[in-house]
């Protein structure tokens, strides 16, 4: 991978949380959410919240690498995000993707999407918009 | 930080015996909330404020600022909290919806604040608009706007 930040940069949210790329499938990342207390809700069922954190990521790896090739020194400024809940996460691994709707000169749409056992039942999705802004 | 006198339970006859500033005893539970370290700062009638302090282990960038991922759950959990509130008890529900507007990043280092209002609640749909700060509520890193939903019903 040329220039730029990685694409899932390893903080220590990241970290805390377990969080990391589970695979990378024609240009699509995925990224990987263990089940364990610190992500758990009510008893034995996933936060909602810490699946907004796994969106996030999931969101910035995707762009980072839509723009790795033309623009690796993008910098990425989040605008806004909005998550749908659509079932109750349980006790299982969690898998987050994202598709990039729309990339143009200065502005970013992706769309993403969590999951646990089967990825045409998602748990949420999200849709992001971002700035970009690239130094040429 | 004050004791609370009872200890609250998910038992229906507890629903409506919450009061905002003991919820936090709810948060025994070894959960997200529990580990992203969220507290009960303030509330009135339909509104609520959590604080979230500082930690290393909850940064996101390089310059050590908390976020976007912790604020994001502080942002939901603050607008949970404040249906609840609203309510004077608890009630089981989930989001449905959350929608936040990144503003700024928040400073390194610095805790952050974040405040919500249950401004409108019918029986099965609760509607929040929320905010959150780094130390300046003049001055936010981020708004919020989410809806909540309970099968059962928020009241009768």
């Amino acid at each position: 991978m040329s220039g730029g930040a990685p694409l899932l940069p390893d903080t220590p949210f990241a970290r805390s949380l377990g969080i990391e790329i589970a695979g990378i499938e024609a240009d699509v990342v995925r990224l990987l959410m263990p089940f364990s207390n610190r992500v758990t809700g009510r008893p034995d069922l996933l936060h909602g919240g810490s699946i907004g954190g796994l969106f996030d990521m999931a969101v910035m790896a995707n762009l980072r690498l839509a723009l790795s090739e033309a623009s690796p020194e993008a910098k990425i400024e989040r605008v806004n995000m909005t998550v749908r809940y659509l079932r109750a996460g349980r006790k299982l691994l969690t898998y987050a993707d994202a598709e990039i709707i729309r990339l143009g000169r200065t502005l970013a749409t992706v769309s993403a999407r969590a999951w646990q056992e089967d990825r045409n039942r998602p748990i949420a999705t999200a849709e992001a918009s971002l700035l970009v802004l690239r130094p040429d | 930080m004050s004791q609370p006198q009872y200890t609250p339970s998910l038992a229906p006859e507890h629903w409506t015996s919450w009061a905002p500033d003991v919820a936090d005893a709810f948060m025994v539970a070894d959960n997200h909330n529990r580990f992203i370290g969220a507290r009960y700062a303030a509330h009135g009638d339909d509104w609520i404020e959590m604080s979230l302090p500082w930690r290393e282990d909850l940064v996101e960038t390089e310059d050590g600022a908390l976020g976007p991922g912790v604020l994001i759950a502080l942002l939901d959990l603050t607008c949970s909290r404040s249906v609840w509130t609203r309510l004077s008890g608890y009630r089981p529900h989930a989001t449905l919806d959350l929608r936040v507007d990144h503003l700024r990043q928040p400073r390194p280092r610095a805790a952050l604040r974040a405040f919500a209002r249950c401004h409108q609640l019918t029986r099965h749909l609760a509607y929040v608009s929320g905010s959150a700060h780094d130390g300046n509520p003049d001055d936010p890193v981020a708004t919020a706007t989410g809806v909540f939903i309970s099968t059962l019903g928020y009241f009768e």
